[in-house]
């Protein structure tokens, strides 16, 4: 029985809530998973904080753009001073190098233009700029559609965004979808997600004209690899399913057919959360929510609730049947192997990931005979912590943290913890220290085998990058022993790293 | 005759840079620039006082786009950050900052502290110099700047930050002889800065010179405020650095030379050091006794590289995207020393006006065909002149690459952004610089 009271989306909206109001979403947390599940259990509100020292976080817009410049017949605006469109910089030629045999579209582009907000702009209002940009990615691309994500500066001076998009819609073709994503909007930057979704939702997606059954939604942000769509589309043929990745890489015409396909299934707990109940109340796609298909019995869980929508039951119970069979005498000579490279302990790990990854690794890490020693979240949304429970109940307690990248707070928890291993977010930069550091997921565009982690045989490739980790640590030590921490020491010597989070005073 | 085939393409004179939308810009806005110095000074810890993405914005997307250079001490998604967001967006952002400079001085270890202000801070009128003051009393100096993101580019945040040093922490010293300033090499806009500072940091050694070059080595704090006992400010670019020379000049009465592109390759570099040591009264025969030595050992190289030039690529026509001061470097080396030929120059920095003259000019009798010399910013602008250019080579930003080897060209990242390509040592500036292109070219041409 759900604890968490969730109310109707409003897609006429403007915009979407922000998460901490919509959710209750937060962002420092520290304690163990059962003191976090109990208190939840109690009907007690996660408790907002704010930190008085941080390090720099994500904000709505850098959340918006690394997914949405990725929308293939589409052109991205940002509309902001030229800073605001820096982190887009690889993302043109980031697709470039799959080979075409492995599926990458032979004519696409990936466009994005900077209104390029300056002095006189942030005087007299960005909107003609704006109105000048989407003119020019019109005339440039002839694109389906143009996304427009809007700036702290475009924010604050008050840009009228719709009535610059009701001005210039009836001039041209493509559609314009306006994406609030102000950085300072929302503390959670995750918020974005739903920003995006809802714009998505609100101006692109059109009724279905027919179902189609065999389509899958599959929400794939940023962290789904080329190599695990390759694998997911294997699978999918196998059993006669199409996938529908969204919105990483999607065309115009894919995010406005979301509304035909039979489910929608996550990848990303936190991306998906709003995009998959949107398409449910607006158009009846129905979605769930949990597991993630890491590890075996997770993927074999996610393709049941997938089966159970598409009327495959019989060909996916043959295919969890096939795939764990390969995958099973492979995995237990890797669990041999790993327990070996450890002189026969268990290693463990400390999780930093996104919500998904951090209820659904710790499950995958004990089929591989690991054990999590903490995980740690970007943020807290109330309903991933019935997921957490279910993990509680399977495989005991740890800790938990989420911090939304704070790397003084990891580096605090890992020199207390000792984890053999730490497996994060690919940017976060070594921690320097003793012991082992992998990327929880390989950039979007790697095609190579290794870099898939989804579905059954992600486990072992998983498992190999691991062990091999754990095996050779000379990097994580050698800076740690060579190169200056910046954290003076009594950081470490005092036990909570929470020490500059205070609760909100009202 | 000079001028024959050249031709000056750009925008038309309504449509200055900040006047128009920008496909892909080729550098980011002032508060990145700044953070690009300031988290590349040793032990200076940035604090920065902006939105809550402006830091990841930045400094993450240097580490993949100014070729992959890592964090280093502080830097990357470690950097401090005021988070900026509603709550200060309506009540100001003072407070917030007061707090984090508090919690940095005693969590980050490091000799001085310098608040970086975004878009944010500078619309609602927050007052960080105030703010920065109520430090002042601490062991450690705390400085601020305004470097928001709308009033300028990369460049505009590098002199932003040594003008602030300069008129904020550094005070007049006792000139230390053959001690030099160098300027106008700024960290990730130049992919190359660190291997480039490297390189003329030991060509000046040998002159018997000292240098600060403050960014990329270990000099930090003590480097900064030595920048009032140098004798000469050397700026090596068309006009990035020239302000602040011209700041130390007037304050610290220090004259400064200007050497308007990289020196790459043995003619340019011996121009360089004569310059230098010609201002600063070296003996002529000291100077040319260094350059007869470091010629003889560039023009051995090349020796050594130029048969695989004539058999690989005779006269091989290429195109060069980048920043204007390694255009023109890299440009002269292979036109006038390796035969290379040179059928389009794009300048992807945005000099200002008066400037673009003199560019044009160190691009004109090089040597075989003149040049197509174009100044622009914009990446689909730049993809129409490369569309309509004959090349075999394409010198760029790694945004071109595709463009280039979809048709079976050879690419060479080098220039931001830098996607493809890691970059710690490498350099093309020096004695050794021009001979370094030829083996990074003519390797993707060498099948076996």
């Amino acid at each position: 029985m759900s604890h968490f009271q969730e109310e109707k989306l409003d897609l006429n909206a403007k915009t979407s809530p922000k998460r901490e109001d919509r959710l209750g979403t937060i962002k420092n947390y520290a304690g163990t998973l059962s003191s976090l599940v109990d208190d939840y259990k109690s009907g007690k509100a996660l408790e907002w904080r704010n930190r008085t020292f941080e390090q720099s976080g994500g904000c709505l817009l850098t959340q918006t753009v690394m997914r949405l410049v990725t929308i293939r017949d589409s052109v991205l605006i940002v509309h902001g001073p030229v800073g605001c469109s820096q982190g887009t910089n690889g993302y043109r030629e980031m697709f470039r190098s799959v080979p075409l045999s492995l599926g990458r579209p032979q004519d696409f582009e990936l466009a994005v233009l900077s209104s390029n907000l300056s002095e006189s702009d942030i005087v007299f209002g960005g909107e003609k700029k704006l109105r000048q940009a989407i003119l020019e990615a019109n005339e440039r691309y002839n694109p389906k559609s143009i996304i427009i994500a809007t700036s702290c500066a475009s924010g604050v001076m008050g840009d009228d965004i719709e009535g610059v998009v009701d001005s210039v819609q009836p001039e041209i073709a493509a559609r314009l979808v306006p994406v609030h994503c102000e950085g300072f909007r929302s503390k959670i930057n995750q918020t974005a997600f739903d920003a995006s979704s809802h714009a998505i939702v609100k101006y692109l997606v059109k009724p279905p004209r027919r179902k189609q059954e065999d389509l899958v939604n599959i929400i794939a942000p940023f962290s789904v690899t080329w190599a695990d769509r390759v694998e997911i589309n294997r699978l999918f043929a196998k059993v006669g399913l199409r996938a529908n990745y969204v919105p990483d890489f999607a065309t115009t015409e894919e995010l406005e057919t979301m509304s035909e396909a039979a489910v929608t299934a996550p990848t990303c707990a936190s991306y998906g959360e709003y995009l998959q109940k949107a398409l449910f109340e607006k158009f009846g796609v129905p979605y769930f929510r949990e597991p993630g298909p890491l590890g075996l019995q997770n993927s074999a869980d996610w393709f049941r609730e997938i089966a159970k929508h598409t009327g495959k039951e019989k060909e996916i119970e043959a295919l969890i049947e096939e795939e764990i069979s390969i995958v099973t005498p492979q995995l237990e000579d890797l669990k041999k192997s790993l327990k070996k490279s450890l002189n026969g302990k268990d290693a463990s790990i400390f999780v930093a990931a996104g919500q998904l990854r951090i209820a659904f690794i710790p499950r995958l890490a004990a089929e591989l005979g690991i054990k999590v020693a903490a995980i740690s979240s970007r943020e807290i949304d109330p309903y991933i912590i019935e997921d957490l429970e279910k993990v509680h109940n399977e495989l005991g307690d740890f800790e938990v943290h989420s911090s939304d990248e704070q790397p003084f707070e990891h580096s605090h928890m890992l020199n207390r913890l000792k984890p053999d291993l730490y497996t994060g977010c690919p940017f976060m930069g070594v921690y320097k220290r003793e012991g082992s550091q992998v990327r929880n997921h390989s950039f979007r565009s790697d095609f190579s085998i290794p870099a898939n982690q989804f579905v059954f045989r992600g486990i072992l490739n998983y498992g190999y990058i691991v062990q091999r980790a754990l095996q050779n640590q000379s990097l994580t030590r050698t800076l740690h022993a060579k190169t200056p921490s910046p954290y003076k020491s009594w950081w470490y010597e005092q036990p909570d790293a929470l020490a500059y989070s205070k609760a909100l005073e009202v | 005759m000079a001028n024959l085939s050249l031709v000056r393409e750009e925008e038309p004179a309504d449509q200055a840079t900040d006047q128009r939308c920008l496909e892909s810009p080729k550098y980011t806005c002032s508060l990145g620039g700044a953070l690009a110095v300031i988290t590349n000074i040793n032990r200076i810890i940035p604090i920065i006082h902006a939105g809550a993405g402006c830091g990841q914005n930045q400094l993450l997307s240097f580490r993949m786009a100014a070729a992959l250079q890592g964090i280093g001490y502080i830097s990357g998604v470690n950097a401090p950050s005021t988070n900026m967001s509603e709550n200060e967006v309506v009540f100001g952002g003072e407070s917030r900052l007061r707090d984090q400079l508090r919690g940095t001085l005693d969590l980050i270890d490091g000799d001085a502290y310098f608040v970086v202000a975004g878009c944010i801070a500078s619309m609602i009128g927050d007052d960080i110099d105030s703010v920065a003051r109520e430090f002042a009393e601490e062991a450690t100096p705390v400085l601020a700047v305004n470097a928001s993101g709308f009033s300028g580019n990369s460049n505009t945040g590098y002199e932003l930050v040594f003008e602030t040093f300069i008129r904020k922490l550094v005070k007049p010293k006792p000139k230390v002889k053959g001690l030099v300033n160098i300027f106008g090499i700024v960290p990730y806009q130049d992919i190359f800065w660190r291997g480039n500072l490297r390189a003329i940091k030991e060509t000046l050694n040998k002159l018997g010179l000292k240098v600060n070059q403050f960014i990329g080595d270990a000099s930090g704090l003590d480097g900064i405020k030595n920048i009032s006992a140098a004798e000469l400010s050397i700026v090596i670019s068309p006009w990035v650095g020239v302000k602040t020379a011209q700041l130390i000049e007037e304050k610290f009465d220090i004259p400064y030379i200007t050497f308007p592109f990289l020196p790459s390759g043995p003619i340019d570099t011996s121009d360089f050091v004569r310059k230098v040591a010609q201002k600063l009264k070296i003996p002529k025969a000291k100077y040319e006794k260094l350059i007869a030595a470091e010629e003889a050992e560039a023009y051995n190289d090349l020796n050594i590289a130029g048969d695989s030039c004539a058999q690989f690529g005779p006269a091989l026509p290429f195109n060069i995207v980048a920043g204007a001061s390694t255009a023109v470097g890299i440009t002269r080396y292979l036109t006038r020393l390796a035969g290379f030929t040179a059928t389009q120059v794009i300048i992807n920095d945005d000099p200002p006006e008066e400037v673009r003259d003199e560019i044009i000019k160190n691009l004109e009798n090089l040597g075989g065909l003149q040049p197509k010399v174009v100044f622009e910013v914009d990446s689909w602008k730049i993809r129409q002149y490369l569309k309509k250019s004959n090349y075999r080579l394409l010198l760029a930003t790694s945004q071109e690459r595709y463009l280039a080897e979809a048709e079976g060209k050879i690419f060479l990242n080098v220039s931001f952004p830098a996607n493809s390509r890691l970059v710690v040592r490498e350099t093309y500036a020096g004695y050794g610089g021009g001979v370094a292109v030829i083996e990074h070219v003519l390797s993707k041409f060498i099948v076996p």
